[in-house]
């Protein structure tokens, strides 16, 4: 058995390298431009075709001409940006390429160690639930086919899989070790990972339709968890985002410029702590329970919305607390009083004759003004995703024509009178209720819970939350969104199936994947931020010291377990100690690929050795003479083991100069 | 002295190496054997030159030499004597048969029945023949050649395993070479047994033997051919394990093997090359009636016992 390995490859190892790409390029599928996919399938053909001795390796021209059209290809798709899709897209395309010239085992471990490195970039792209699997799966298949390029040409096509497997086992606690202890630093340089897709979300003006379209969407706004388990009633759950001061006759807006400070926040009671997940929105708003106290990192705007320092395209998780009950600038300033008074004077004209007509009823009395207000809305009005258009005059239009309208509608038209009747009020934006997740006792909100009330500012009252939408749509306020609009035209039409799953354990399936998702983006991907609270839980107060030794003892203790069990089936050595230095001697030379048969005398192992080593066979059969006198002829003379350790020098010297 | 006496077998082994082209191994054998003191038994198809080894072996060492025919109606009295009453003297007087002599050659010894095989191998095994009440030793040195067909040949008697036992080496010769066969042709096949003469004398074979036994064992042998009988008994591949007398037959035959290349001491080499002779016919697998593959059972021994103790 000739055990120098043959430097061309097995079947076993072309297999596992062209299975190790295609898991690889399946990801990436979605994205990569047509011709790296045609490039890709064309080397993965090729590869297949030239090891089965169908066609040749391809002539350098050809060669040369695919890397062509691959820099073409790439300057093309991506420019001279330094994107990082461009990067990935090099790295794929740089494996196809390979490809093409895998002969020797050389060729294979680059296209190995690339392979390794567009794993990692994986997660670049998608960090969801499952692409870790998958990821941790093509590293598998990668040493996989890294094992088969060692395994000589007569290994079976499972073989390598299984081996990678048993090395990947011991890896897999201190993956966790490391995963859990090993301390996160800031990077070093960062790449813009964000793809410039239009999120769907709320946005920092209110027109009519604005937050109905939301409606379309199911997709993730937020998650919460509270601290005390349980949500607050479904009538409480007010998420606040925007508070939008300035009205155009159309769209309402944030007022441009606010004081610092807060607006003071009195007689605060029964207090909500709790920890907000959001997802990348593209813009900077951060959501509050109605209405936030204090806020541990985020910026509090002067209306007590939250904003962030710039654009969230990342996950973010905060913590903060909000009261549900509360007394919100019982005082207000005359500028502020003007800025909530203003409306535009020319604008939606029947409305302002209307609220005068109203104002009249109720003998100049705010609160009965009110309650008129949303009588009106209860008795005349409908509420509807899909409400008919707008003209100009849109608040005209709304309360005496169409007389059907989302919240936006409600609140807008709202707002509006009580400004023209001299009552401060302003429009907020934000999301309502949300759905409780038992399984794992958080709330999950939706871009189609968005919604929009109003803040009316009562003389020792202060701001005071205001939905017209309680007075038309009383269910809107204490069932969740999705239950009130299932049957609507409209709701989630964005979805692509646009089937919303409404069966019994449907539901509770989505519930479910989601409960798992969120502790997946809670728990890793988000682990960084409570790594510190989660590790002093563990380790006491924290030190470099703890850190290191949490790190060094499982390395320890797993490399300490691998090591007996690979000792534990290696033959002892001698006791004797010429033996003992006989038999290393014969380890160093089979890790060297030169391996003593069982049934071969140390003189036949030479003799094999002969035609390819000489000066090495020649040493060892020295050493084979003295050893049959020492071994067999019994000859203990001291000058025999002089000689014997003289023969065992110069094999190991013979054996250094080898390039096995 | 004894280098000189090496030197003349070896004389011996290249005169025969000229009879029996190509075959340089198993006439190492047969000689081992002879040096050894044990009986051989050579094993092929007809007209691969067993009786031509068998021949040139009595030649060259100076043995008287008798060759019997074995056939399917011969009986024990034709092969040991018989007694025959004398008219003249008025008694029985012993006319010894064909087996007193110093080398015996017994064609075809599956062909005979069980009962002469059975005469045969207790002479082999005894050294006397016993007669009527008397008992007539056989001459010194007393080899005993036997050839026989394999077995899925018609009309064999196989002798059973017990009887195999006797025999201390058991080879085949195979088919030459193509080259020694070109030389066999252009020769046109004469017979080159008749023409050579002998080298050793019948006492100078007796001193190789005692010469030969008398060379160094050490400990290390001896464990590495405890290791391999020990295998031979663990091991599932084995019907049967080799018997204490086997694994002393190896012992003889390697010293024999060790002395004939002129070694003061016996090596693991030694063992390997005499051991399927020695073991291939006292072994089996557990899974195979005709017994035709020993070899390939005594190689998978070899391969798999570690020459180097392990501890």
């Amino acid at each position: 058995m000739q055990k120098v390995l043959p430097e061309k490859l097995s079947r076993s190892a072309v297999v596992w390298q062209m299975l190790a790409f295609s898991w690889l390029l399946l990801p990436h599928l979605s994205w990569i431009p047509i011709w790296l996919m045609l490039l890709s399938a064309f080397g993965l053909s090729a590869r297949w075709l030239i090891h089965s001795g169908r066609i040749g390796f391809p002539h350098w021209s050809i060669r040369l001409f695919l890397v062509l059209i691959a820099a073409v290809g790439l300057g093309f798709s991506f420019g001279v940006s330094a994107s990082l899709e461009a990067m990935v897209a090099l790295l794929i395309a740089g494996m196809a390429l390979k490809l093409f010239e895998v002969y020797r085992r050389r060729d294979a471990l680059v296209l190995i160690y690339v392979g390794l490195f567009l794993t990692g970039s994986g997660f670049l792209l998608e960090q969801s639930l499952f692409m870790a699997p998958y990821l941790l799966l093509s590293a598998a298949f990668l040493i996989a086919a890294l094992n088969s390029v060692w395994m000589g040409a007569d290994v079976t096509l499972l073989k390598p899989l299984k081996v990678a497997g048993f090395m990947l086992l011991p890896a897999l606690p201190l993956m966790l070790v490391l995963f859990v202890v090993f301390p996160r630093i800031g990077p070093l340089w960062s790449v813009q990972t964000d793809t410039p897709v239009a999120k769907t979300g709320l946005s920092d003006t209110m027109s009519p339709g604005d937050v109905s379209r939301l409606t379309r969407s199911g997709e993730l706004a937020f998650r919460v968890v509270f601290d005390q388990g349980a949500p607050p009633p479904s009538s409480q759950r007010y998420w606040r985002a925007l508070v939008l001061g300035d009205f155009d006759g159309r769209a309402w807006r944030q007022s441009a410029s606010y004081d610092s400070s807060p607006e003071p926040l009195l007689q605060r009671e029964r207090f909500v702590h709790y920890t907000v997940i959001q997802e990348p929105s593209g813009r900077p708003w951060m959501f509050a329970l109605d209405a936030p106290v204090t806020s541990d990192d985020v910026r509090m705007t002067r209306a007590r919305t939250l904003m962030a320092a710039s654009d969230i395209h990342q996950r973010r998780q905060y913590r903060l607390m909000s009261a549900l009950s509360y007394h919100l600038q019982p005082e207000l300033s005359e500028v502020d009083r003007t800025r909530y008074l203003s409306l535009p004077k020319s604008s939606n004209p029947r409305a302002q004759a209307l609220a005068d007509q109203w104002w009249q009823d109720v003998d100049y009395q705010p609160q009965a003004f009110i309650q008129r207000v949303l009588m009106e809305f209860n008795r005349d009005f409908i509420y509807t995703l899909e409400p008919a258009a707008l003209g100009a005059q849109a608040i005209d239009d709304f309360l005496l024509n169409t007389r059907q309208g989302f919240c936006e509608h409600f609140a807008g038209a709202t707002a509006f009178l009580l400004r023209h009747v001299g009552i401060p009020a302003r429009v907020v934006t934000g999301y309502h209720g949300g759905e409780w997740n038992p399984l794992q006792n958080y709330l999950i909100v939706r871009q189609y819970d968005a919604h929009a009330w109003i803040e009316v500012w009562l003389e020792g009252q202060g701001w005071v939350r205001l939905d017209p939408t309680e007075a038309v749509a009383p269910e809107r306020i204490l069932q969740s969104a999705d239950e009130v609009f299932s049957g609507q035209a409209g709701f989630l039409a964005d979805r692509p199936l646009n089937t919303w799953v409404s069966g019994r354990w449907l539901r509770q399936l989505q519930l479910q994947y989601d409960a798992l998702n969120f502790s997946w983006q809670r728990w890793v991907l988000n682990y960084h931020q409570q790594q510190s609270n989660f590790l002093s839980q563990w380790l006491g107060e924290l030190s470099y010291q703890k850190i290191a030794l949490a790190l060094i003892v499982p390395f320890v203790f797993v490399t300490g377990i691998l090591s007996w069990i690979l000792l534990r089936a290696r033959p002892m050595l001698p006791d004797d100690p010429y033996r003992r230095s006989l038999q290393k001697l014969l380890r160093y030379l089979s890790r060297k690929g030169l391996e003593r048969n069982p049934e071969e005398t140390i003189r036949q192992f030479a003799l094999r050795l002969l035609s390819e080593y000489p000066e090495l066979s020649s040493s060892l059969q020295k050493l084979a003479d003295v050893d049959d006198l020492i071994r067999y002829a019994e000859d203990t003379s001291p000058v025999q083991y002089q000689t014997f350790n003289k023969a065992i020098k110069e094999c190991y010297r013979r054996a250094k100069q080898l390039s096995v | 002295m004894a280098a000189v006496l090496t030197d003349k077998v070896l004389t011996c082994v290249s005169r025969l190496d000229e009879v029996l082209l190509g075959k340089s191994h198993q006439i190492r054998l047969a000689v081992t054997c002879l040096l050894a003191g044990g009986h051989l038994l050579i094993e092929d198809l007809p007209g691969m030159g067993k009786t031509t080894l068998a021949h040139a072996l009595a030649r060259v060492f100076g043995l008287q030499d008798t060759r019997v025919q074995f056939t399917s109606d011969m009986l024990p009295a034709d092969l040991l004597g018989i007694s025959i009453f004398e008219s003249s003297t008025g008694r029985f007087v012993f006319h010894p048969g064909p087996i007193f002599c110093q080398l015996l050659l017994a064609d075809e010894i599956n062909r005979t029945t069980p009962k002469t095989q059975s005469a045969l191998l207790e002479a082999m095994e005894e050294g006397q023949v016993t007669l009527e009440g008397m008992t007539h030793s056989l001459p010194e040195p007393f080899f005993v050649i036997a050839t026989q067909n394999p077995l899925t040949q018609f009309g064999t008697f196989p002798l059973p395993e017990s009887q195999l036992d006797r025999f201390l080496m058991r080879i085949a010769l195979g088919y030459p070479d193509p080259a020694s066969e070109r030389q066999l042709l252009m020769r046109g096949g004469e017979r080159q047994g008749g023409n050579i003469s002998s080298v050793l004398t019948p006492e100078e074979l007796l001193q190789a033997r005692s010469d030969s036994q008398g060379i160094h064992v050490s400990a290390d042998l001896i464990h590495y051919l405890q290791r391999l009988v020990q295998f031979t008994r663990d091991s599932d591949d084995f019907s049967q394990g080799v018997s204490p007398r086997g694994a002393l037959a190896v012992l003889r035959c390697a010293k024999s093997w060790a002395w004939l290349h002129k070694r003061h001491h016996v090596v693991p080499e030694d063992i390997q090359a005499v051991l399927p002779a020695v073991i291939g016919h006292r072994v089996r697998r557990s899974d195979d009636v005709g017994g035709q593959s020993a070899e390939f059972l005594v190689e998978q021994l070899l391969r798999q016992v570690d020459v180097l103790p392990s501890k």
